[in-house]
């Protein structure tokens, strides 16, 4: 764990996962470690790409899409576009267009990483009483739960999440990496701090991970007006 | 044991249980499991029958077909039947205010008793969530 300001444990310092064996070496997922324009190119399109899921989005998700509807990962990119949306289109209600315009390309950045996470990724077991049963929650299904609950925090924006651990096993405990990106103007450490509370209070209400440490890492601060691409 | 269920009687229940997961508090959304008819194939010893698992859901030529051809949809719920097991598999997505976990433990608990009902081998459930608010 570092001294950075931005970077909030959820337990004491000395008790976040820091050491090799607990933090993947590199995460594709991490911002600090991808070009994101290189990371554009190699996104997969998938069966359903970005801009159909717009269209859609701007349709008022009408005629019903069942191809699309039936799709966990469309559907988490469908949530955080369309909060992305919302927060666009709350700026512009505050006559945010005032700042400086942001890279255009922000938006589009943002949801190709939504596209890499919301994939199903790892099951993790959940406990059962009845051993007739095999109870799991796709890690897809909990990073797009991570990204909403940091989304839901005014003034920041999820970049990327990820869990650090062996979540194959119903003890083990594991670590949550949320990169986010804050509103110019807002108190950074206090927009860190929310994000790790809600993504916190999100994850015990919601899954049976034994989490040590959610660590919100401040990235950038954005701008933002309606030219973001999406 | 009674008479088995033949695929149109299988599905039927499929079906059966499909609504039983989307009436339990919780259950945004019912969803077929992807790849439902080749994971239950290495999964499972002595299959004799496998139905649902949605269009393309995996289940035997023999046994979807006829769920086809009468123009109904194949269920989502996919149910496999061997020798000496039943399995049921199925995905869920949470919706808002409801306790994942709890939601899945439900769910299983519902259909484990449906199917107990049924002439078949011994059930078990596999319920995945793929979606949480």
């Amino acid at each position: 764990m570092s001294d950075d300001p931005t970077r909030t444990p959820l337990t004491p310092a000395g008790a976040a996962p820091s050491d090799p064996a607990v933090d993947p070496p590199l995460d594709p997922l991490d911002p600090a470690g991808v070009d994101p324009a290189a990371e554009l190119e190699v996104v997969d399109d998938g069966p359903i790409s970005m801009e159909r899921l717009s269209d859609y989005l701007d349709a008022g998700r009408e005629p019903y899409d069942p191809e699309i509807e039936s799709d966990p990962s469309a559907l988490a990119q469908l949530a955080a576009l369309a909060r992305l949306r919302s927060m666009t289109a709350g700026l512009v209600a505050e006559d945010a267009a005032a700042e400086p315009a942001p890279d255009p390309s922000w938006i589009a950045g943002v949801m190709s990483r939504v596209r890499l996470e919301s994939r199903t990724g790892r099951e993790i077991p959940l406990s059962s009483p009845d051993p007739r049963s095999t109870l799991h929650v796709t890690e897809g299904a909990v990073r797009s739960l991570i990204r909403e609950a940091g989304d839901s925090v005014p003034g920041a924006v999820v970049i990327s999440c990820g869990i650090v651990g062996d979540v194959d096993r119903p003890d083990a405990v594991v670590g949550v990496e949320v990169a986010i990106s804050a509103l110019f103007g807002t108190t950074v450490p206090d927009v860190a701090d929310a994000v790790r509370e809600a993504v916190a209070a999100h994850l015990a209400a919601q899954t049976e991970l034994v989490v040590e440490a959610v660590d919100v890492t401040v990235r950038d601060v954005h701008l933002l007006d309606t030219d973001g691409g999406l | 044991m009674a008479d088995p269920l033949d695929d149109d009687r299988l599905s039927l229940l499929a079906a059966e249980l499909g609504a039983l997961a989307a009436a339990c508090p919780g259950v945004q959304r019912v969803q077929a499991r992807p790849g439902f008819g080749s994971l239950v194939r290495q999964a499972v010893e002595g299959l004799g029958a496998v139905v649902g698992g949605g269009p393309g859901g995996g289940a035997d030529a023999s046994s979807s077909a006829a769920a086809l051809e009468g123009g109904r949809p194949v269920p989502l719920v996919g149910v496999a039947v061997a020798e000496a097991e039943t399995r049921v598999t199925l995905d869920i997505a949470v919706g808002e205010g409801a306790q994942g976990p709890a939601v899945a433990r439900e769910v299983a608990a519902r259909l484990l008793e449906r199917v107990a009902a049924e002439p078949l081998p011994p059930a078990s459930v596999d319920v995945r969530i793929v979606g949480l608010t």
